[in-house]
């Protein structure tokens, strides 16, 4: 069978023989192949231009890997593309050689943008329709080492749909996995600046050897965000230590915090010791409303009651038993929260002992879980997901960003969830109505829910939540992994 | 406590009753397309394939299969007699 793909095989002079393999298998799998050599760093631009010239493939991939193609890669993207004719740009899952010759597959998101600018998790082949090629201005020579990527970035704001196939088309050994080198990362940090200035703007703090990228999205204006608390404002005995959560948590936003347009809406018990709220008071000073919250205990209500005394144009909802470690937490939540679309935004929380409580939420296989439950918190995470910003399915109240105007939009959290689920179904609700939801590595707190915490989740919370959602309790699209852990 | 005032307290209780309905009506739209995503005759034939696929069904069409025979062959005469 032959397809109308024509691959380019960039190879070095010197190492003609490491492609022989990329370059049967392309060839067994119906592809139209052609080779150029890269010397040095030199660009590869004119050669893949003069390879691509030459054909008249609809699609046309340029890939510069020792690894190879799948047995099954031709007639699955040929099925692939019979029935997405649509496709502008297709991106495969990919495998390692792991132990005893079997294959490790590495499962890829679908088409992420932000996390594209974090990194090029599309992989080795990447198919582009010859049209979107040509229209971008098919590979740049002044990003040196960095072609690829480059072109990924810049074809992805062109193209009208990026597919996934979640099949490892393609094969690498785990030792092929080499670093950029120092032009390649000069390359690299011009081609996303280049990309941020052209997709709403934002700064490269650092580009890794590794493939992970540091860039973010910047704060548009000064918006007032309304951290809105529930608390019981008692004082207790935690472990053997007498602590009152909302007061430590307090203070850790007014150290640490560089934004500084916010206030502090706290929602407190009629419980609340005098103590604490002089201690707020002291601590948080202007930016401080206390509401006070009369009924009987219901989560989902103390928030609600939260938000509408609040007066920002977004608000975060906040756990009271979080520390802030991160600086620019806030910066960096706000960012995504308002990129165009977005409906949501979280960050990573760690348990007291320094493994991760939650970096998005999972829906996976009917069950809602967090992303990263007990990794440590040097896990980088399958992918490097961990380390990067991301799209995500949902992410956890106990730290989440959002318009208010959204939050009024959707009903706010569901007083029919007194305790549990009420934010996977605040996610929902929020994507139902198409909007997307972001997690970023770089807005870090402790989360001091005890790892062994008896959620106590109700039937009817059960029923309520998966009576709503259970037909998208199964959700791969953004973490195509199953649970580190069971849910609790 | 952040001084609220009647009219203000009403306003919120209206505007947090307000929220509980637009909470309900996208939670009821939810329940209609999940049901819809459950596809009731899909279930139905699984179902029955399940049925037809087990011991008890093959058993019970062999001890039936002289009688339905038996059915088949005096209902065919019965067609010629007419």
């Amino acid at each position: 069978m032959s397809l109308s793909i024509t691959v380019v095989v960039v190879t070095t002079s010197t190492a003609l023989h490491a492609a022989d393999k990329l370059i049967a298998s392309a060839t067994a799998a119906g592809f139209d192949v052609r080779v150029v050599a890269r010397t040095g760093d030199d660009p590869i631009a004119d050669v893949v231009k003069v390879a691509i010239a030459a054909s008249s493939s609809e699609y046309v991939s340029i890939i510069e890997s020792d690894g190879w193609l799948s047995g099954e890669a031709g007639a699955v993207i040929g099925g692939f593309l019979a029935s997405h004719p649509g496709a502008d740009i297709v991106y495969t899952d990919e495998g390692t050689v792991g132990r005893r010759g079997r294959i490790d597959v590495i499962a890829k998101p679908i088409f992420s943008p932000e996390r594209l600018r974090c990194q090029f998790y599309w992989g080795d082949i990447v198919l582009y329709r010859r049209s979107l090629f040509d229209e971008v201005g098919g590979v740049d020579a002044s990003v040196p080492g960095a072609e690829l990527y480059d072109l990924a970035l810049r074809a992805s704001i062109a193209a009208r749909s990026v597919e996934h196939i979640a099949k490892p088309l393609f094969i690498r050994s785990v030792q092929s996995d080499s670093g950029l080198g120092g032009i390649a990362l000069e390359s690299t940090r011009r081609a996303l600046e280049r990309h941020l200035a052209s997709t709403g703007g934002g700064v490269v703090r650092a580009v890794g050897a590794d493939g992970v990228h540091d860039t973010r999205r910047l704060v548009q204006g000064e918006p007032l965000i309304s951290i809105v608390i529930p608390s019981r404002g008692i004082y207790s005995e935690i472990d053997g230590e007498r602590r009152c959560y909302v007061v430590d948590a307090a203070r850790s936003i007014m150290d640490l915090s560089t934004y500084q347009n916010f206030e502090i809406t706290l929602v407190l018990d009629s419980v609340a010791e005098s103590e604490v709220i002089s201690e707020l008071m002291a601590i948080v000073g202007q930016k401080l409303r206390i509401v006070e919250w009369t009924k009987p205990f219901n989560f989902s209500e103390k928030i609600n009651h939260g938000v509408l005394h609040s007066r920002g144009e977004f608000v975060l909802l906040l756990n009271d038993d979080v520390q802030i470690l991160e600086p620019e937490w806030l910066e960096s939540l706000l960012a995504l929260a308002q990129r165009p679309g977005a409906g949501m935004s979280g960050g990573m929380l760690y348990y007291k002992d320094d493994t991760i409580q939650h970096a998005g939420h999972g829906y996976y296989d009917g069950d809602a879980s967090h992303i990263g439950l007990d990794a440590p918190r040097t896990d980088p995470g399958p992918l490097n997901g961990y380390r990067v910003e991301r799209e995500v399915s949902g992410v956890t109240a106990a730290c989440a960003m959002m318009p208010k105007a959204l939050f009024i939009e959707v009903g706010g959290l569901s007083n029919l969830l007194p305790g549990n689920f009420n934010d996977v179904d605040l996610c929902m609700k929020v994507t139902w109505l198409g909007h997307d939801i972001y997690w970023t590595p770089h807005a870090e707190l402790y989360h001091f829910e005890s790892k062994t915490r008896d959620a106590s989740v109700h039937a009817f919370e059960v029923d309520v939540a998966w009576g709503r959602w259970g037909f998208r309790m199964h959700d791969p699209r953004y973490w195509p992994y199953p649970h580190n852990r069971p849910p609790a | 406590m952040t001084e609220i005032t009647p009219d203000e307290q009403a306003d919120y209780e209206r505007d947090a009753r307000q929220l509980a309905l637009v909470d309900r009506i996208i939670g009821l739209e939810a329940q209609v397309a999940h049901l819809r995503s459950v596809n009731t005759s899909q279930a139905l034939r699984d179902q029955l394939k399940e049925v037809k696929s087990s011991t008890t069904w093959k058993v019970g069409r062999l001890v039936l299969a002289p009688a339905l025979a038996l059915q088949r062959l005096l209902g065919r005469n019965a067609d010629k007699d007419k």
